[in-house]
This record gives C-alpha cells, structure tokens and sequence, in this order.
C-alpha cells in the first residue's frame, strides 16, 4: 500500500502546478493540520459515522428477517423477490432523493435511503448462506435435542459468519457512500455536507483533505473492527481439514 | 420362512426365547411401517426387542431401512404403523408420537457431526447441556468419556485438528456421555480405513462392557456384526422387515480372525444372501 500512495504524492507534487485546479501539496497539509485542530471536524466524522450506523443497522437488521422468512417457502421468496430486484436495480442516487422527499430533510431519511440501498445485497448473501445450510448439522441437533437458543448459538449463527460477514463487508463499502450523497442534499453536517461546502467555494484543499478523512474512517473501520471480529470468529478455521 | 440348514437362530415370526430378550426390554418394536414422502417403503412390519444392556447389531443391505429404524427410534422420524417403546415409554403408537419430549438418545453418525466452531470439550458439553445434565457433573463427565475413548489428552482440541479415527472418538464419547437408555450407531467405522476401524470396534466393545450401555449399531458388513454383537438382527432387502435374530454365543474378548466367528460369519452369508437376492449360481458372495 505504500508504493501506490507514494507514487501519487509524486505525481501530484510533479502536476498540481501545470494544472489550473489541483490545489499545492503544502497548502493542503496546511489546510488539514488546521482542519484537524477544529473540535467541529470531529463532530462532523462522528456524524456522518452515527447515520451510517443506524442506516446499516437498518438495511442489515430487515435483510436477515426477510431472508429468514424467504427461507420458510417458496412463496415467501417469491413474495420478496420482486423488492429485492426493484431495489437493487434502482440508481442509489434515485434511492436516496427519494427517502430524503418521503422523509423530509431529517436524519431518518439517511437512514431509510443507507437501508434500502443495501438491503438488496445483504439479503442475496444471507439467503445463498442460508441455501448452503449444512442438514446433517441440524440433523444432529436435532437428534441430541438442542434447545432452539443452543441451534441459533452454536449451529446456525457459526455457520452462518462466513456469508454474514461477506455480506457485511460488501455492504458496509457501500453504505458510507450513499451516507455522504445523501448528506449533500439534506445535511448541515457531515462529510457529505463539508463537500458540499468545499465544493461551493472552490476550495480543492478541504475537499481532498475531506476525502482523506473519510477514506481513513472506512479503513479504521476495515482494519480496527471487521478484520478484529473475522479473526476471533474465524480461528477454528486455522486447523487442517476442518471439515464435520 | 424357514431356511435349510439354520443353526443357532431364531426366526423372526417365532417368539424370542433369549432370557436377556424378554426379561427387561429397552427397545420393543412391533409391526413397525414406515414409507417415505415419495411413497417409498423402508420399512414394513418389523417387530423386535432388544435387551438392556445389550449389545445389538442390525445388519442389512443397502436400502433396507436401517438407518431409518435409528432415525425413528432417535425422533427424527415418525412411522406411519406399529408401537415403539424405549425405556418403558411408548414413543409412537399407530403412526402417532405419544412421547411428546422423549429423552435424547446418544447418536453416533458414519460421519462425526462435530461442530467445527466448537472445541472437543464444548461439543460434548453441548449435548450434556440438551440433555440437561447439571453443569457441575460436565467437566467430570467430559473427561470420563474422552478418556475411556483414548482421547483424553485432545479435550481442548479444534476438531478440525483430528484425524478421521479421533474425531469418530469424540462423536462416540458425546453419546455415552449422557448416558442415554439408547445409544445408536449408524455404520460409525464405515469410513475410516480399516485399520483404524478394526481397533476402534475393539476399544468401542471395551468402553460398552465398562458402562453397561444398550448399543443398538446398524452395519452392512456381517464380519462386523458377528464381531460386535450379542445379538445380529439381519434384516430383509427394503423394505425392511426382521429376517432372523441370531445370538453369536462366543465369549469375549473376540479376535477378529477367531475361527469360530468366521464359520459364523460363513452360514450366516449363505442364508443372508438367498434372501437379500445377491446369490448367484458361482455361489459368490456379493454382499460385502
């Protein structure tokens, strides 16, 4: 990762100045050494991070209750199946103006629009993990006659990681996005709305640097949480052959 | 259905006469029927009792509704005819459930069904826990168990970190260990390489002897019938129904390469095959 990020900051300090947009490398670390002694940077990370919890927590939630009831019979799934084509078809720009027109200019329609746009991807992961169910496992918990909390905890949830964290990550790359869109058109805070800003101002320098910013927060987020959990969830995998 | 030549059985219609047979049966099976979604028998009137404490081998062909048997007796399954009872209570009735939470039975499958996610300990302390066992008799339990199984020494093991033979150990320690009126066996050693499978019939006779458990294990192979059994209940091709009970009186500790549970071995090939239609005229035996 260091060779990339080193050959842009090569490139950038060689062509801002042949260019009449990009802004000068010292200004910009001037600019965020000045942004990140600002409280209100932090407010407005911490912000657009809460929108994108809820909005996730949202998607995610409603897309496990659907797959587990499309799991139940073919009509369920068939029920279901035209929402999740609708959703995962439609533009998430159109998505988001219209959770924002159905919602007002409030929080909840970030929330509504986060939700709605990754539900669709969430929901396909969650039903081919559910479809790959292994029945002799349940079968045995049947035989041995595991309570229903023993079969989510110890059978059906382990088994299940593997596609719910795949689905997770997919939608959590996602989610920030839509959350920052969503900003621009409805928020006084936030990455998205600090774009904004930059943008109507011109000023290049906080626009770059509010880039930075937020791709830091998704990597924190990448690196510091989800890679954390695989790892304690994931170590019996560490084993040869760890087949039933 | 009598059969020349028939020595040292009982046939199936006739009453079972063993005193261990009647004196306090664990399983009591009669007129048991039962036919899959397809409309596929498996089954079709077996009636037999096995007796506490024994050690019982149902052997029969591929597709003669063994496995379905454990599969009833276990409650995975309700048959659409018969009585079944186990340990005094009736489980199904006319091809209804009448237990309504019947106890659970220890169940070893052909292959082990740890869960990979969970180390050795916890997959045994999961069916204690099912089977309500008190929390403060598990550790002692667990390594009771895994010791008799010659696995003490892996309790804090991933399963994933086993070979087939040991993990094969810990399904069978998690059956015993909750001590169960019925533990069930279905083809457990078929798919280890014979070696292993040899030595692990050996200790698994040694373990049944230390805890006077009832083992009902169904097999396909008739040496390893004879090996095993008190009792070898050989079945008819599907559906099933009971072809013969025949006691194997060899005292134990048995070789596996004793002479007599050769010759044993050999009368019961030749009246088991005319009847599970694998005899042909070379006088080959296509069963095994």
């Amino acid at each position: 990762m260091g060779i990339p990020i080193a050959a842009a900051l090569v490139a950038w300090s060689l062509l801002w100045d042949r260019t009449d947009f990009l802004p000068s490398p010292a200004s910009t670390v001037v600019t965020s050494i000045a942004l990140l002694q600002e409280p209100e940077t932090y407010t407005n990370l911490l912000d657009t991070a809460r929108r994108l919890v809820f909005g996730l927590g949202l998607g995610f939630g409603t897309a496990v209750l659907v797959s587990l009831v499309m799991r139940q019979s073919p009509w369920w799934r068939r029920f279901f199946a035209p929402y999740v084509f609708a959703t995962i078809s439609t533009p998430s720009l159109a998505i988001a103006l219209f959770a924002l027109i159905v919602f007002g200019l409030s929080e909840i329609g970030i929330y509504v629009a986060v939700g709605i746009t990754i539900f669709p991807f969430a929901v396909i992961s969650l039903i081919e993990g559910l479809d790959n169910l292994d029945a002799r496992l349940a079968e045995m918990a049947s035989v041995y006659r595991f309570t229903w909390f023993q079969r989510v905890r110890n059978v059906a949830i382990p088994e299940m990681s593997p596609h719910l964290f795949a689905a997770f990550r997919n939608v959590h790359a996602l989610a920030w996005k839509i959350v920052v869109i969503a900003e621009v058109f409805s928020q006084q805070t936030g990455v998205g709305y600090q774009y904004k800003l930059a943008y109507s101002f011109f000023e290049l320098e906080r626009l770059v640097v509010w880039a930075a910013l937020f791709i830091m927060m998704v990597v924190i987020v990448e690196y510091g949480i989800l890679r954390p959990m695989e790892r304690v969830t994931f170590r019996w995998r560490r084993t040869e052959g760890a087949a039933t | 259905m009598t059969w020349p030549g028939a020595q040292g059985s009982e046939q199936a219609s006739g009453s079972v006469t063993d005193a261990a047979a009647t004196s306090s049966p664990v399983v009591h099976i009669e007129d048991l029927a039962f036919a899959y979604g397809d409309g596929h028998m498996a089954l079709d009137g077996l009636t037999l009792s096995i007796a506490r404490g024994e050690f019982a081998c149902v052997l029969g062909p591929s597709g003669c509704g063994k496995s379905t048997l454990l599969g009833i007796l276990s409650g995975l399954f309700t048959p659409q005819r018969g009585r079944v009872m186990v340990d005094g209570a009736l489980l199904y009735e006319d091809g209804r459930r009448v237990a309504r939470e019947a106890s659970a039975m220890g169940y070893v499958f052909q292959d082990p069904r740890l869960l990979p996610w969970r180390k050795v300990r916890q997959n045994v302390e999961l069916a204690l826990r099912a089977a309500k066992v008190p929390q403060r008799e598990w550790q002692q339990r667990v390594d009771t168990y895994l010791e008799m199984c010659g696995i003490g020494g892996f309790a804090d093991s991933w399963p994933g970190n086993l070979s087939g033979g040991q993990r094969q150990r810990v399904a069978i320690s998690r059956a015993l260990a909750i001590e169960p009126a019925l533990v069930l066996m279905d083809e457990p050693f078929s798919t280890l390489d014979e070696v292993t499978a040899r030595f692990l019939r050996r200790e698994l006779l040694d373990v049944w002897q230390r805890t006077e458990q009832t083992i009902v294990f169904v097999t396909h192979s008739i040496r390893e019938a004879v090996f095993l059994a008190d009792n070898v209940y050989a079945m008819t091709a599907g559906p099933g129904t009971l072809l013969d009970r025949w006691p194997i009186r060899v005292p134990r500790p048995r070789a596996y390469e004793d002479p007599q549970l050769t010759e044993i071995e050999a009368t019961m090939v030749e009246r088991v095959l005319r009847h599970w239609g694998f005899y042909d005229n070379s006088g080959q035996e296509q069963a095994q």
